[in-house]
């Protein structure tokens, strides 16, 4: 399984008519056929970062249907769509994911993703971090054990509980290497994510030398939080 | 056919054990499948802008080809080179492209290319990427195409000659860049460009193009193909 990730850089007072595309073309479009689905769409939230970014997140059964959709977007029945966004963008950056050894979502189910363009769910936020590590695979599997895994489970101590869907890596060719994402869902509301986490110093426990977040210093030191507003019709919720 | 460009920045104390990595252990590998080949070795030239980055450019069949290729380097025979390289630089920045149509390179046959890699003199190119933007994207190709001023056609006398011309496909790169590589044919006159700023006949985007309906801006790397680069 493959994932598509496109980070767009939308122009400012277009949000709706861009979502509005998404929703309306690109995730029943997908829907049609068996290789593909749009899974996620997040809005980058103002006041955090970058403005006026949007994510969106499509999985694609393999390389094949994946070369299928590139051929759509770029000479095929999705290139008006594509030329239609153009309009509504600045820019768009697209990398292929590929989860690691960890990750929840693996394999997706197509027939369980909806693609209803009136389909609705409680608004969520996600945390979606950028990992750059020196070593890609030394990252991969101290994250994977001492992080991923723990906070999966709801063992680890994280100052607001999150879960963790996915746990991601650039496909080869396709993006930056070393890259790696980590899906990160909240759990407690977003006023605990505020106080507890953006307004509050770390705590001293986590500055202890045996404490992942130290020892994860070796593997990692370089990285970008997005937060990001999963849209209330998003096929995940 | 299909093309990955990777961009390494290769740790300084590294270049030339990268260099013997990729020519020694890579290349060979990744040959091991039909359906790839590496096809280009440049260095990014000292003196001319960031230093101690390598291009790579790989020619894959199709998807399919590619897809067994991201497999084999994240968990299977080239997962462990793959480790090792990232021990020699600091990260990669990679993108597939494909070649556009008015394009002289299309891919050779991949049987055709040697998987030990080839003997030659080092060959330099100019590679301008341009970033078609204002909504231009779709269009921004054959707008490259009408103001470019270079050679097109290899037997046109100039400075410089058009090598290839590529395009990231949609799904993994960025959307509205055109990539043009254009081998230099006579580095004295690339000297002598460097000093007076006259751009002759056949001069790459970079020196010389007629008006464009898009920002016009781009980046240049001047890039020397190894002597063992499979193609010159």
């Amino acid at each position: 399984m493959l994932f598509l990730h496109e980070r767009h850089e939308i122009l400012a007072g277009t949000g709706a008519e861009f979502e509005a595309a998404y929703r309306d073309t690109w995730m029943p479009r997908l829907a049609r056929d068996d290789d593909a689905r749009l899974i996620w769409y997040w809005r980058h939230a103002n006041a955090s970062s970058r403005p006026n970014n949007i994510v969106t997140i499509s999985a694609v059964k393999d390389a094949r249907a994946l070369g299928r959709l590139s051929e759509s977007l770029q000479h095929g029945e999705l290139a008006g769509f594509a030329s239609h966004l153009d309009t509504l963008r600045r820019d768009v950056v697209s990398s292929v994911l590929t989860p690691t050894r960890f990750s929840e979502l693996n394999e997706i189910d197509f027939a369980t993703v909806g693609a209803d363009a009136k389909q609705r769910h409680e608004r969520t936020m996600y945390v979606e971090d950028v990992v750059w590590p020196p070593s890609l695979d030394d990252y991969v599997a101290m994250a994977g054990e001492s992080w991923y895994r723990p906070a999966a489970a709801g063992t680890g101590k994280v100052r607001a509980r999150i879960s963790h869907p996915a746990f991601f890596q650039v496909a080869y060719g396709a993006g930056v290497r070393p890259e790696v994402y980590l899906i990160q869902k909240l759990i407690d509301p977003p006023e605990m994510f505020v106080r507890n986490l953006l307004a509050t110093d770390y705590p001293p426990e986590m500055k202890a030398p045996d404490h992942y977040f130290v020892r994860g210093l070796a593997v990692r030191d370089q990285w970008e939080s997005r937060i990001m507003s999963n849209a209330e019709w998003s096929p995940l919720d | 056919m299909l093309v990955i460009r990777e961009t390494h920045r290769v740790i300084g104390l590294h270049q030339d054990n990268f260099e013997k990595l990729v020519r020694d252990e890579w290349m060979p590998a990744v040959a091991s499948d039909p359906g790839t080949r590496l096809l280009w070795y440049f260095n990014h030239a000292h003196g001319s802008s960031i230093s101690f980055n390598v291009v790579t450019v790989t020619g894959v069949e199709d998807w399919d080809a590619w897809g067994r290729l991201g497999e084999r380097v994240q968990s299977g025979d080239l997962q462990d080179l793959a480790y090792r390289m990232d021990r020699m630089r600091y990260g990669t920045v990679a993108a597939i492209h494909e070649p556009l149509d008015w394009s002289p390179f299309h891919g050779p046959s991949l049987a055709a290319v040697s998987p030990g890699g080839a003997d030659h003199d080092r060959t330099m190119y100019i590679e301008d990427t341009i970033q078609a933007d204002g909504g231009a994207f779709e269009a921004g190709p054959e707008a490259v195409r009408a103001a470019y001023g270079g050679n097109i056609d290899p037997s046109a006398p100039g400075l410089t000659e058009l090598t290839a011309a590529f395009r990231p496909v949609a799904v993994a790169g960025r959307r509205g860049e055109i990539v043009l590589l254009q081998r230099v044919r006579d580095l004295g006159a690339l000297a002598q460009y460097y000093l007076d700023g006259e751009a002759g006949e056949g001069a790459p985007w970079s020196a010389t193009h007629a008006p464009t309906p898009f920002t016009d801006t781009w980046t240049t790397r001047v890039l020397r193909a190894a002597p063992w680069s499979p193609l010159p």
